[in-house]
C-alpha cells in the first residue's frame, strides 16, 4: 500500500468580505509510510480536513505535489484512484438496504453477486452490522448508520482510507470498539488509514505515525515506536 | 437521495427482527413491499403470452358462438370447434408455461433471501437465480400446464359426453392430483431455490411432506386458491383488472407465503438434523 507524500502543498480560500486570500494549506510537506495507521491530529479549523480532501482528491490544489508511492496523482481523477473516505457527515441511501448500501461501490466495480456477498458478509460481521442488512437506513442509530458508512468504505479493499473524524458523533464505547475494528482491518490487509481527529489520546493505542497542524502547516510528525506493551513517540 | 437525519433514536437489535414464520412474512411486506410488487410485475410480464391466448381464444369462441346464433353453424359443429379450439389453446400454454418458469427460477432466488432476511441485489440475483434453477422451475410448470391441459380436457369432453363411461373417475382423480400440484409444486419449486438435490428427490421430498403435513397444507392450499377464483365472474373488464391485481399483487404473496410455510416445514423435518445452518434462517428467537 502506498506511501503518500504531499510536497510544498498550498491551498487558498478566497474571503468573501475582503476577496483577500486565505492559506488553509501553506507549504505542507509530510510523508507517511505505507502500510500506517495514521492520525493527522491539530485544533478546530487548522486544515486537517482540507489536508486529506486535498489529497484524496476532493480539493485541487493550488500548488504543490501529492506523490503516492513517488508517482504525483494530482492529475488522477478520484474516482480512478484506490481509497475511500468517510467524514462525519456520513450520506447513506434512504431507499437501499443496508446490504445495497455497503454492496454499492463492489456494483460499480461489477463483481459478481458472490463475491459482492461474500465481502459484505465478512465486513459487516467486523462492524457487527450483519443482522441489519435487509433493514433500510432510518430504522438504524446514528451509531449504527455510521458504522455503515464505514463499511462501505472498507469493502471496497481500498488502499488508502481516508476517515475525517467519522466518529464524533458516537459515543465513547463504541468509538473504542470501531477504533479496534478499524484496527483489525488495517493489519489484515495493510492498508493505510488515515484518520484525522483532534482527540489523539483515543487513537493513540492504534496508530503508528502522527501528523500534528497548526494554522495550515504541519508542525510535527513522528512514528509510534511500540516495545513491549510500552509506546515510544 | 441521500439521507443525513433520518435515524432512530435507538439501536435496531435482533429484538426488532421476526421471530417466527408468521411475523417475517409480515415483516418483508411491511419492508420490501416494492420488491414484493417488481416481483410481481415479472411474474405478470411473464404471464402476458398466456393472457393474450386466452384472450385471443375467447374472442375465437364468441365468434363461433356469434356464428351459431346466427344459425351460420350447427350446434354440434360449435360444439366441436369450441372444443377443438380450447385444446389447442391449453396445448400451447403447455409451452408459455415454460416462459413462466423461466422467469420463476430467478423469482426463487430472491423469495428465498428475503425470507431469510439476506442482502440482495434485485437484478443480479435474478440472473444468477435463473441459471441456477431453470430447468428444475421449467419442468414444474410443464407439469402444471400439462395438469392444466388434461383436465380441462376432461371437464369439456364430459360436458360433451355426459354418460361416457369412467370419465367421472378419471375426471375426479385429474382434480385431485391438480389440486394436490399446488403445494407440491410450490414445495419443489422452495426446494429448488434451497437445495441441491436431483429432482426426483425434491418430488419425492415434496410428495412426503406434503402428506405428513396434510390437514393445515391443504387448508394452507385452500386459502392460495381461494382469491383466484374471482376469475369465475364474468365480466371482460373486470377479469382482466382481476387478472393484472392477482399477478402483480397476490401472486407474490402467495408465493412469499408458500416460501415461510414450506420452509417452517423443512425446518422441522429437514434442516434440524440434516442442515443445521440454514435450521430457523431469517428468524431470531
Amino acid at each position: 500500500m502506498p506511501k503518500i507524500e504531499t510536497i510544498k502543498l498550498n491551498k487558498y480560500y478566497e474571503e468573501k468580505k475582503s476577496k483577500s486570500l486565505i492559506a488553509a494549506l501553506y507549504d505542507v510537506s509530510l510523508t507517511i509510510p505505507d502500510k500506517s495507521f495514521a492520525a493527522i491530529i491539530g485544533e478546530s479549523g487548522c486544515g486537517k480536513t482540507t489536508l486529506i480532501k486535498t489529497i484524496n482528491g476532493l480539493y485541487k490544489p493550488d500548488d504543490g505535489k501529492i506523490l503516492f508511492d513517488n508517482k504525483n496523482i494530482i492529475n488522477i481523477p478520484v474516482q480512478e484512484r484506490n481509497i475511500s473516505y468517510v467524514s462525519q457527515e456520513y450520506a447513506l441511501y434512504p431507499n437501499m438496504t443496508i446490504f445495497e448500501n455497503i454492496a454499492y461501490p463492489l456494483k460499480l466495480q461489477k463483481l459478481t453477486i458472490d463475491e459482492i456477498t461474500q465481502r459484505v458478509n465478512e465486513v459487516s460481521k467486523l462492524l457487527e452490522i450483519d443482522i441489519l442488512l435487509s433493514r433500510k437506513p432510518k430504522v438504524l442509530s446514528g451509531g449504527q448508520q455510521q458504522r455503515v458508512a464505514i463499511a462501505r468504505a472498507l469493502i471496497k479493499k481500498p488502499e488508502i482510507i481516508f476517515l475525517d473524524e467519522p466518529l464524533a458523533n458516537l459515543d465513547p464505547v463504541i468509538r473504542s470498539s470501531i477504533l479496534k475494528k478499524l484496527s483489525l482491518w488495517h493489519k489484515r490487509w495493510n492498508n493505510n488509514i488515515v484518520y484525522v481527529t483532534h482527540k489523539l489520546d483515543e487513537v493513540m493505542p492504534y496508530v503508528d505515525y502522527i501528523i500534528e497542524m497548526n494554522n495550515g502547516s504541519v508542525i510535527h510528525e513522528k512514528k509510534v515506536i511500540r516495545n513491549k506493551g510500552e509506546i515510544n513517540e | 437521495m441521500f439521507n443525513k437525519n433520518k435515524k432512530a433514536k435507538t439501536d435496531f437489535t435482533i429484538e426488532n427482527l421476526p421471530s417466527n414464520r408468521l411475523e417475517s412474512f409480515w415483516d418483508i411486506i411491511r419492508n420490501h413491499f416494492s420488491k414484493i410488487l417488481e416481483l410481481g410485475f415479472i411474474l405478470f410480464v411473464s404471464s402476458i403470452p398466456i393472457i393474450i391466448n386466452t384472450i385471443i381464444t375467447n374472442i375465437n369462441v364468441v365468434g363461433i358462438e356469434n356464428d351459431y346464433s346466427l344459425g351460420l353453424i350447427t350446434e354440434t359443429d360449435a360444439i366441436n370447434q369450441i372444443f377443438s379450439i380450447y385444446n389447442i389453446s391449453n396445448l400451447i400454454n403447455i409451452f408459455l408455461f415454460l416462459l413462466i418458469g423461466f422467469v420463476l427460477a430467478g423469482c426463487i432466488r430472491i423469495f428465498r433471501k428475503l425470507v431469510w432476511q439476506e442482502g440482495l441485489l434485485f437484478w443480479q440475483d435474478f440472473k444468477v437465480g435463473i441459471v441456477q434453477n431453470y430447468k428444475p422451475s421449467m419442468i414444474t410448470l410443464f407439469i402444471i400446464g400439462l395438469l392444466n391441459f388434461i383436465l380441462q380436457y376432461l371437464i369439456r369432453l364430459l360436458q360433451m359426453n355426459p354418460n361416457l363411461n369412467g370419465i367421472n373417475v378419471i375426471l375426479a382423480i385429474v382434480i385431485v392430483i391438480t389440486v394436490y400440484m399446488v403445494p407440491l409444486s410450490l414445495m419443489i419449486l422452495v426446494q429448488t431455490s434451497i437445495y441441491d438435490l436431483p429432482y426426483t428427490h425434491k418430488v419425492k421430498n415434496g410428495f412426503l411432506l406434503a402428506m405428513r403435513t396434510a390437514p393445515k397444507t391443504f387448508l394452507f392450499t385452500i386459502i392460495l386458491i381461494v382469491p383466484w377464483s374471482i376469475l369465475l365472474i364474468k365480466n371482460n373488464t373486470f377479469f382482466l383488472i382481476a387478472l393484472v391485481v392477482l399477478f402483480i399483487l397476490f401472486l407474490p404473496i402467495e408465493i412469499l407465503g408458500s416460501f415461510e410455510y414450506s420452509i417452517s416445514i423443512f425446518d422441522t423435518y429437514i434442516n434440524k438434523d440434516n442442515y443445521p445452518t440454514i435450521y430457523e434462517k431469517g428468524i431470531w428467537k
